[in-house]
């Protein structure tokens, strides 16, 4: 752990030189050493079982979960060669590889740099790798097709599965305690200390029942099917049914209502999930949303300042505030948001409609025409 | 063994063994059968191209077109790699083959909307990209194309609406 330390202390003086360039970030005081509670990924969460991952090494030959996974943890590193934070993210792990290559943890870093990586970022991402002097395998995603699986919200982010390929533990971004704490969970579990793994585990969050699990993702399924579309609703209602603690199937239910304007209905079950895990970012900032579509624009704003404080990882928190706070006629505010929003995640569109929209509402076609662009941008890129 | 039956082996054990050693050949060497040798070449060079590796797969599509000069999605692909390499003369000769082949390819279409739009021609590359529009199923990057176009001539208000086109396509999972 001695190595890992010395990364956080070596992160800890960079940290503090960025906290005052992030201007309206100061607001949120000490959101930047808080721990993330949840959202690390789009609609996964530890308990689940995660897609199987199609990649191939440098010589071309196609690496699945079970070519690559080790004994007790396997930990995926999604970074890319753009961000700072994924260097720190890389050099702790290339500590804990060294100390637990051996104890049955294999670490397997993910370059999420594009849709198309061309020879040149792929070169940027070798250069990365030979710098760091990292040891552990590295793949580029293709397509970003394991990105997309896996519903990516920041990067970097460390997803930990254990043999089975269930989620043990999430991490979106790479923040000082909750990375510290991350570590702990490893060496726990590679040095045999169950108990202590345990309680770092329990302490990350929240398990679902897996028959709740397979019936949200039975409901996520038939709502990419165009005639099986409106079963969805049946199998988010069971999946809350089988495990009424659990949050995430009023979440999905909750959009399933709002793409149908059943604003009612989407309140309804945003509160729901909130009831049952109060420090959900995804539900506090749906709910926020659905506040200032009924013009309650300060308490919406509220609530996803609140999230933000909670979780600062979380890309559609900071485009939504863009969006209030432009609605607000706070443009320069709005816009610092939106870059924030893009810093987090570039291969989130949705940063790019919420800004065109806001231009659109403000009558600036010609900036709303840009972003609209650059969304399209992203998906064709 | 008896001897009644080598007769009749014979053939049956030749036969398998051509099928057995035209499946082992690589598709190149597939004299016979060109089209297919191209559709593979094809593949491999849509691959490379995603890769990132766009001189090699340059050279792959250009085998697949010497292969089968009659296949009008290599000289689509071929087109839209020489796109990637602002070679926008060889791009819409290659486009300008495919539609010959093809008068109704959507991808021949907006390829040489998208060269006619970087050229300058905004009112060809307009006409040619709502032709495009009309057969495409997957359309996004020809609503993109026609929003540019209305963003070059200032409408900035049409493009918007383009663009929004294009963004609803890919919410509806199309691409």
């Amino acid at each position: 752990m001695k190595g890992f330390r010395k990364t956080i202390k070596r992160i800890v003086p960079r940290a503090l030189k960025v906290i005052p360039l992030l201007g309206v970030i100061m607001v949120f005081g000490s959101s930047l050493f808080t721990v993330p509670t949840a959202a690390t990924l789009q609609s996964l969460q530890a308990g689940m079982e995660a897609p199987d991952v199609a990649l191939k090494d440098t010589q071309g030959a196609p690496k699945s979960f079970t070519d690559l996974k080790g004994e007790k943890l396997t930990v995926l590193v999604f970074w890319s060669s753009w961000t700072r934070k994924s260097e720190d993210a890389l050099t702790a792990m290339q500590d804990l590889h060294e100390k637990y290559k051996d104890q049955g943890i294999k670490i397997i870093g993910i370059a999420v740099d594009g849709q198309v990586v061309s020879q040149e970022t792929q070169a940027e991402i070798a250069g990365v790798i030979e710098k760091l002097k990292i040891t552990f395998p590295n793949f580029v995603d293709h397509g970003l097709k394991a990105f997309h699986d896996y519903g990516v919200i920041a990067i970097p982010s460390t997803v930990i599965l254990g043999p089975d390929r269930v989620i043990e533990y999430e991490l979106s971004g790479f923040p000082l305690i909750g990375s510290q704490e991350m570590a702990d969970f490893i060496s726990a579990t590679a040095e045999g200390k169950e108990t202590a793994a345990a309680a770092v585990e329990e302490k990350a969050g929240y398990k679902p029942d897996k028959q709740a699990v397979r019936m949200l993702n039975m409901g996520k399924n038939t709502l990419k099917s165009k005639r099986m579309a409106d079963t969805a609703e049946m199998w988010f209602k069971k999946s809350i049914e089988a495990d009424p603690k659990f949050a995430a199937p009023h979440i999905s239910l909750a959009r399933f209502y709002s793409e149908r304007d059943n604003l009612q209905g989407a309140r309804e079950h945003l509160e729901a999930a909130l009831s049952k895990e109060s420090g959900n970012v995804i539900a506090m900032c749906d709910l926020a949303m659905l506040l200032v579509k009924e013009g309650k624009l300060a308490e919406g704003k509220g609530m996803i300042e609140k999230a933000i404080k909670l979780e600062e990882s979380y890309t559609p928190c900071y485009y939504y505030l863009g969006y209030v706070l432009g609605k607000e006629e706070r443009l320069d505010e709005a816009v610092q948001m939106f870059d924030k929003a893009l810093e987090i995640n570039p291969l989130d569109y949705n940063t790019h409609i919420y800004k065109a929209r806001l231009y659109e509402e403000s009558k600036m076609d010609k900036e709303s025409a840009e972003s609209y662009r650059k969304a399209l941008e992203v998906v064709l890129r | 063994m008896k001897p009644v039956l080598k007769p009749v082996l014979k053939p049956v054990l030749a036969l398998f063994l051509s099928f057995a050693l035209q499946a082992l050949l690589p598709a190149p060497l597939r004299a016979d059968n060109p089209g297919e040798a191209a559709m593979e070449l094809e593949k491999e060079a849509v691959g490379l191209a995603h890769e990132g590796k766009l001189d090699e797969a340059i050279a792959k599509i250009t085998e697949a077109v010497k292969w089968d000069p009659g296949y009008a999605s290599a000289h689509v692909n071929l087109g839209y790699f020489l796109i990637k390499k602002e070679a926008w003369d060889e791009a819409r000769k290659e486009f300008e083959e495919a539609l010959k082949l093809n008068p109704t390819s959507h991808g021949a279409k907006t390829g040489k909307g998208i060269v006619l739009s970087r050229k300058g021609d905004l009112k060809g590359a307009e006409e040619i990209l709502r032709d495009a529009l009309a057969l495409n199923p997957d359309p996004v990057r020809t609503h993109y194309e026609l929003g540019m176009i209305y963003e070059k001539q200032g409408d900035a208000g049409k493009a918007v609406e383009e663009y929004k086109k294009g963004i609803a396509k890919v919410t509806q999972g199309r691409k």
